[in-house]
């Protein structure tokens, strides 16, 4: 009976650690349900900016990237076709996160883009947005709130269904494969 | 033979920074140029440094485990580093800016856990783990000393029929 006792609790504990691991890398943001951090980023394209708020009344698809970065490179393509589909009707938006402006132009022109790419100049969007690593995107709806949260690169079957989710107003989760992103520790300009 | 096994341990510890063992270490190796890319430091009073540094060592570090924001040269530290800076300028109190970062990242990115609710356990159970080993080790101590002593070996088995017959005849023979 004791040794019973004694193998039940060694379980217990086991099972704790193992859930609090398991818990920790779902990386669940706590801003799903809330409204989007304002942001305002100078655009690469125009000699311009771009605020969040003037993108009001309209689903955004937000996407962190970096030049550096191998994952941005599998979804690059798909972003820009997502965006020639769904766009203006969707806006798609690319935060540069500590990139250098060449390189991140030379990606820009290497992979075609044509949607609202600027650069996060401070990290204050970054951390805003409670960024671990880059590709992070997160679906915005009409009413500025974020509905959802995709980490890693995005396939186009992710992409149609975020943007389903998007279009209806339906409050998705953070979902996507965690392993995928690339901190910003690891990789750099 | 030496030369093979040295081969092989930094075979090993390449790949074992590959797997992210030591983040930080490839943080630094590329921080000369993580610096180019980085706005200027706000400035602040000695009072206010005190602040952000205090805020900054109790904040994790997203990227790499166990680090604070202070301790890490991850990117990620840099700016949460510099947002941290910008609200203590702007007069926002240690709280306010805990709670800033608690809204973005959850209750993840405090690197000691809260005094409140359940995470108390956190801070209780290794103490109450400590009490509960020492009460074990003295009550089995104590069950031990009150133990009688082990009895006095047994007196040796009466000698089997065949011994005590051989006994006889060999004193017969003589």
């Amino acid at each position: 009976m004791k040794r019973l006792l004694v193998v039940l609790v060694l379980v217990g504990v086991v099972a704790l650690f193992a859930w609090a691991l398991s818990r920790e890398q779902t990386l669940a943001s706590p801003l799903v349900g809330k409204s989007a951090p304002a942001f305002s980023m100078p655009l690469y394209a125009a000699d311009s900016t771009l605020s969040l708020a003037k993108l009001r009344g309209t689903p955004v698809v937000l996407n962190f990237w970096a030049s550096w970065c191998l994952a941005c490179r599998d979804e690059a393509r798909v972003l820009e076709a997502g965006w020639q589909r769904y766009g203006p009707d969707v806006a798609f938006v690319g935060i540069a996160v500590n990139d250098e402006e060449g390189a991140a132009k030379e990606f820009i022109r290497q992979f075609g883009k044509t949607y609202h790419l600027g650069s996060d100049v401070d990290g204050s969007a970054a951390v805003e947005y409670g960024l671990y690593g880059v590709p992070e995107t997160f679906f915005i709806g009409r009413d500025g709130t974020i509905l959802s949260r995709h980490i890693g690169p995005l396939t186009a079957d992710d992409l149609d269904r975020r943007i389903a989710e998007l279009e209806a107003g339906v409050r998705g989760d953070t979902r996507g494969d965690p392993g995928s992103v690339e901190p910003l520790s690891i990789e750099g300009p | 033979m030496t030369r093979a096994v040295r081969l092989l341990a930094l075979a090993a510890a390449l790949v074992a920074s590959a797997a992210g063992g030591d983040r930080d270490l490839a943080a630094q190796e590329i921080g000369p140029a993580a610096q180019e890319v980085a706005p200027a430091p706000i400035p602040l009073s000695a009072e206010q440094e005190e602040l952000a540094a205090e805020i900054e060592s109790e904040l994790k570090c997203p990227v790499c485990r166990s680090q604070s924001v202070r301790t890490s040269r991850s990117f990620m530290a840099e700016d949460m580093s510099r947002q941290v800076r910008r609200m203590v300028a702007e007069g926002k109190s240690k709280e306010e800016i805990r709670e800033y970062f608690v809204a973005r990242y959850g209750d993840y990115i405090i690197l000691a856990p809260r005094k409140e609710g359940f995470a108390w356990t956190v801070w209780l159970l290794p103490f109450a783990l400590v009490l509960g080993g020492a009460a074990t080790i003295f009550a089995l101590t104590r069950r031990w000393k009150s133990r009688p002593p082990p009895a006095a070996p047994a007196a040796p088995q009466a000698q089997s029929t065949w011994m005590q017959r051989l006994e006889r005849e060999l004193k017969e023979t003589e």
